[in-house]
């Protein structure tokens, strides 16, 4: 991705972040503002609303007991004064009730009106009970000034309900204000982190494609390297072996008509024969690795048996000449995706190393042996050598690492290219050992489908 | 003495290939590319073709192919690949020939092919459903 695209990202992903947090900040303000409303109504003024009707009920119904009570009009004087003490309490439990309520800002002389007219009602009231039942007339002072109590604590208790109902009201109107003063805002941030998003998923999207472009256009030119390789390969084939062979025979063709040559000129064409040998292994060699990466040509197929047969025919006289036992045991017969000539170049490479390392031991023993591993199988080379150290054990197999003590011809690439060739067909290769107790190197070709 | 006929590209790996030959006793003729061989099979017969994958103009293939359109006895003059191309045995059982050696290998090893060629003669026999190409 480049800079100007990355750069809108961030900028994308940042006008997101504060959105959405912006966003929830607000709602989170909003949320408890508008729980403080709500609990100001319905734990505030809705509870003293309902406590003061029930106050200003209770001395009207005191006021009309009272009077009946001086009028001595019908009915138990003694049920009378129970009721009037019922209501008495009840006034004492709605004043307790309405005076627990939170302080409003401002309410401080509504209550303390509230509060001296209902004390003033209560004492006139126990002077007009002080009377005795009937007392008429001889009433009428304190008569009257209970009536006037009664005007002024109703009066009070209109004032408060009116107050708490404004308290109400301010509340809702806060709910109200609230709400109001939120929705652009929750709008404007939505709509913006909505947009932050779609450009995020947008850049986001550009970049995955061009990535997955990027990657078509690696694989592609691999492929084009694969194939380069293989037209190099040729080419050295050709250009550098050819002319290898020319000087090859003619080194033969001296030694063939060697009456005329001395000693010296002979051994001096021995050397350059078999130097000449040496060399021409390490460009087969280097042949076969730069080679080994190509990818198996489709529907390509091999009987392993067959091969593991054909090599163990190869390599048996070769390891009866270097005393090695040579053991190949039961070999399923199935096919592997890739063709003769890479197994065949598999096995050789392990089989031919086996031979070369044990050579110097006590017991010198090659096992060939396979192992089905459900969708691959994998061919094992024992030997009884000297094993390879675990430091070793992974660098054996990068080019131009030679094992410990290698003496023969040899560049080291042949356990590069045993990886390399079964890596390109979807298998795997590797080596476990303990030192002093021999190594099984290993590799895997996938089943045939 | 048995004849041969060598084309090949590589002139000195020609001339020193025919030096052993004639050593042993063999006739050889050089050509260096497959017209120049078609041309010698013109003059006569040989017993053996060993022939080169790789050339200009007329490649080992291509010269096959003309052998076979060309017939009269050219079709049934067993033929040995000599070649460094990668591909070999393919080529090889495109022709339809059981004798090849790769580039660069052992003169003993290449005599002996030789020797069997001239011994058991086994003409090729393209395969019948592949048109034989030339060297890619």
């Amino acid at each position: 991705m480049s800079r100007g695209p990355l750069r809108w990202l961030v900028v994308a992903v940042v006008v997101l972040f504060a959105g959405t947090a912006t966003l929830v900040v607000l709602l989170s303000r909003a949320a408890i503002e508008l729980a403080s409303a709500d609990d100001a109504i319905a734990n505030g003024s809705v509870p003293s609303i309902v406590a003061l009707q029930t106050m200003r009920a209770d001395v009207q119904q005191q006021h009309a007991l009272v009077d009946e009570w001086v009028l001595g009009a019908p009915g138990d004087p003694a049920v009378r004064a129970a009721k009037m003490d019922a209501l008495a309490r009840e006034l004492t439990v709605n004043r307790h009730a309405y005076l627990a309520q939170p302080r409003e800002r401002g309410d401080r002389p509504i209550r303390r009106a509230l509060e001296s007219s209902l004390t003033r009602f209560e004492s006139l009231l126990d002077r007009a009970r002080a009377q005795p039942p009937g007392a008429g007339a001889n009433a009428s002072g304190v008569m009257y000034e209970v009536d006037a109590a009664v005007g002024e604590a109703g009066n009070a208790l209109v004032r408060a309900t009116d107050f708490s109902a404004d308290q109400a009201e301010a509340a809702a109107g806060e709910t109200l204000r609230v709400s109001r003063t939120l929705l652009p805002w929750a709008v404007v941030l939505e709509v913006l982190s909505v947009a932050a998003a779609a450009v995020t998923i947008a850049l986001t999207y550009r970049a995955v494609h061009r990535a997955d472009a990027l990657a078509d256009l690696s694989r592609v030119a691999l492929e084009h390297k694969t194939d380069e390789l293989e037209a190099f390969a040729g080419r050295v084939a050709h250009d550098l072996l050819s002319p290898l062979m020319t000087v090859g025979l003619g080194i033969d063709l001296a030694h063939r008509r060697d009456g005329a040559l001395d000693a010296g000129t002979r051994a001096a064409l021995s050397r350059a024969s078999s130097t000449l040998q040496r060399v021409r292994g390490f460009v087969s060699d280097l042949l076969e690795f730069a080679r080994a990466g190509a990818k198996p040509p489709p529907g390509v197929h091999t009987q392993v048996d067959e091969v593991v047969r054909e090599v163990a025919a190869e390599f048996e006289p070769i390891a009866h000449n270097a005393n090695v036992d040579l053991c190949i045991e039961e070999v399923p017969s199935c096919d592997v995706r890739c063709s003769p000539g890479v197994l065949t170049s598999l096995l050789s490479n392990l089989v031919q190393n086996a031979i070369k390392y044990v050579a110097d031991s006590e017991v010198r023993r090659v096992v060939v042996r396979t192992r089905d591993l459900g969708n691959e199988i994998r061919v094992e080379v024992e030997d009884t050598g000297p094993g390879v150290p675990p430091s070793d054990q992974q660098r054996m197999f990068d080019p131009f690492v030679r094992g410990p003590g290698a003496a023969g011809p040899g560049i080291g690439l042949g356990l590069a290219t045993v990886r390399h060739l079964a890596e390109a067909h979807g298998g795997h290769a590797g080596v476990r050992s303990e030192p002093g107790h021999g190594a099984v190197f290993w590799f895997s070709v996938p089943y045939a489908a | 003495m048995p004849d041969i006929l060598l084309v090949d590209d590589d002139q000195d790996l020609a001339a020193t290939l025919a030096d052993v030959l004639r050593d042993l006793g063999h006739v050889v003729r050089i050509a260096c590319d497959g017209w120049a061989g078609l041309a010698a099979l013109d003059e006569r017969f040989p017993d053996l073709v060993l022939l080169d994958i790789e050339m200009p103009e007329l490649d080992g293939p291509g010269m096959a192919n003309q052998m076979f359109v060309r017939d009269c006895g050219r079709e049934r003059i067993p033929i040995l690949l000599v070649s460094g191309f990668l591909d070999l045995r393919a080529v090889a059982k495109r022709i339809g020939t059981p004798y090849s050696a790769p580039k660069p290998c052992e003169l003993d090893w290449l005599l002996r092919i030789v020797d069997r060629a001239l011994a058991e003669k086994v003409a090729p026999e393209p395969q019948a459903d592949r048109p034989i190409a030339g060297a890619p």
